[in-house]
């Protein structure tokens, strides 16, 4: 499905990582991890080309690409792409150029636990509760490929098996996961630790 | 979610009915220019003294210069609000040309604050005693002008993404300083009954121009941000 070969990335000149290469599979989940700084937000954001200093080959399916789009791939990086001044629903309801339902948009909410909180301001939300919203987001969205920055950051345990319940049910649906994280997870099939390029 | 790959008129939609639904619930986004520009333009009456015949020689250059200054005041949310919540990375990401995005943001940066200056501009003909065809060359040239200033507005914003907003305003200034000639002269042409269609039609250029040029130059300025 996915296959990287020798990726090199520069910040402002610097180089973050060179030679990285791995093939991620149908159905897989990869997890990349390291220490802070190592490059793991980086090389995610090198994948959806928001970061021009990258050289290296990406092949999608097949075919060469400079990098992955919206419609190969779901990017969660740091920043959730939730808006302060409008409600979770609303947030959700605009994440994504596509039409949404609103069933499936209150099914969502409801699944996280925050549907009494459906019409409140994302910004009377608590740190949690934002990274929900995200959750949510997840939930809504079809892609056949997910990269997700840290997805486990700021969550309860519940949250956390909803996050990981949903990653084995989408992966069973034919979708495959890159996660950064900064030790291996149970959901990982493969691990990349940047600290050992 | 159906499996149909959207295209950029679904991109343009979304960003578009987000804006405006967020500029509707921060009532500040679309107030707070239009009140600053009638704040300035019925400041001059006051200093200068309510003289028919010294406001009217004085009156394009009073509601240009306040249409400017207005507009200046909403440079900092085109883009800066989306840099930091991650909304510009969903944005960039999305595979469609970028250039046509930035046209869609600075479309609605105009609807929230560049065409409810130029409403407000029909209150201040009454401040200043303009005539109605004056009025009308004045919303023309006006609407133009706010469009011209969004897009310089947007260019600034992208150039300073993530940086101070006093930053923008001071890139923004200079390359204004044509479009606030153009609109001067239109309008004092007008009131001179002289011929005013060829600053109209030195506007329509610069847009028409502008458009296309800026936009291309933002989408540039925003990517080279992201390094």
């Amino acid at each position: 499905m996915l296959e990287v070969s020798n990726l090199e990335c520069r910040l402002s000149g610097r180089l973050v990582f060179q030679n990285l290469s791995f093939i991620l599979g149908r159905k897989e989940t990869i997890e990349i991890i390291g220490s802070n700084g190592s490059g793991k937000t980086t090389l995610l954001k090198a994948l959806v080309g928001l970061i021009p200093e990258t050289n290296g080959d990406i092949k999608y399916n097949g075919s060469i690409l400079k990098s992955l789009f919206y419609s190969q791939c779901f990017y969660q990086g740091h920043l959730l792409a939730i808006k302060n001044s409008l409600t979770i629903f609303e947030n959700l309801k605009l994440s994504f150029p596509e039409y949404l339902r609103t069933e499936l948009v209150n099914d969502a909410i409801d699944k996280v636990g925050l549907i009494s909180y459906a019409n409140r301001p994302c910004a009377d939300l608590s740190v949690g509760q934002f990274r929900k919203v995200a959750i949510a987001k997840l939930i809504l969205c079809k892609r056949p490929l997910y990269l997700i920055d840290e997805p486990f950051t700021a969550l309860d345990d519940s949250s956390i098996s909803l996050v990981s319940n949903l990653i084995m049910d989408k992966k069973s649906n034919g979708s495959s996961f890159i996660l950064t994280g900064h030790r291996g997870s149970d959901l990982a099939d493969k691990t990349l630790n940047l600290d050992e390029l | 979610m159906t499996n149909k790959s959207p295209g950029v008129l679904d991109w343009i939609l979304l960003i578009t009915k987000r804006d405006l639904l967020i500029s509707s619930k921060r009532s500040a986004s679309y107030i707070t220019p239009v009140a600053f520009f009638l704040i300035i333009v019925s400041l001059f009456p006051l200093a200068f003294g309510p003289e028919q015949k010294q406001l009217s020689s004085m009156a394009s250059n009073i509601i240009w210069i306040a249409a400017l200054l207005s507009s200046l005041l909403a440079i900092e949310g085109i883009f800066n609000n989306d840099f930091n919540d991650g909304t510009l990375e969903q944005i960039i990401m999305s595979g469609e040309p970028l250039f046509l995005l930035v046209i869609a943001k600075v479309f609605c940066h105009w609807l929230i604050a560049g065409a409810p200056i130029v409403v407000s501009s029909l209150l201040a003909g009454i401040f200043l005693y303009f005539s109605f065809e004056n009025t009308l060359v004045l919303l023309f040239s006006l609407t133009l002008g706010s469009l011209l200033f969004s897009l310089l507005g947007a260019f600034g914003g992208a150039l300073s993404l993530g940086k101070s907003p006093v930053l923008s305003t001071i890139i923004v200034l200079p390359f204004s300083i044509p479009v606030l000639i153009l609109g001067t002269s239109c309008f004092n042409a007008s009131i001179n009954q002289q011929d005013y269609i060829v600053y109209l039609l030195y506007l329509g250029s610069l847009v028409a121009i502008g458009l296309p040029g800026l936009s291309v130059a933002i989408a540039t300025s925003i990517k080279i941000n992201y390094e």
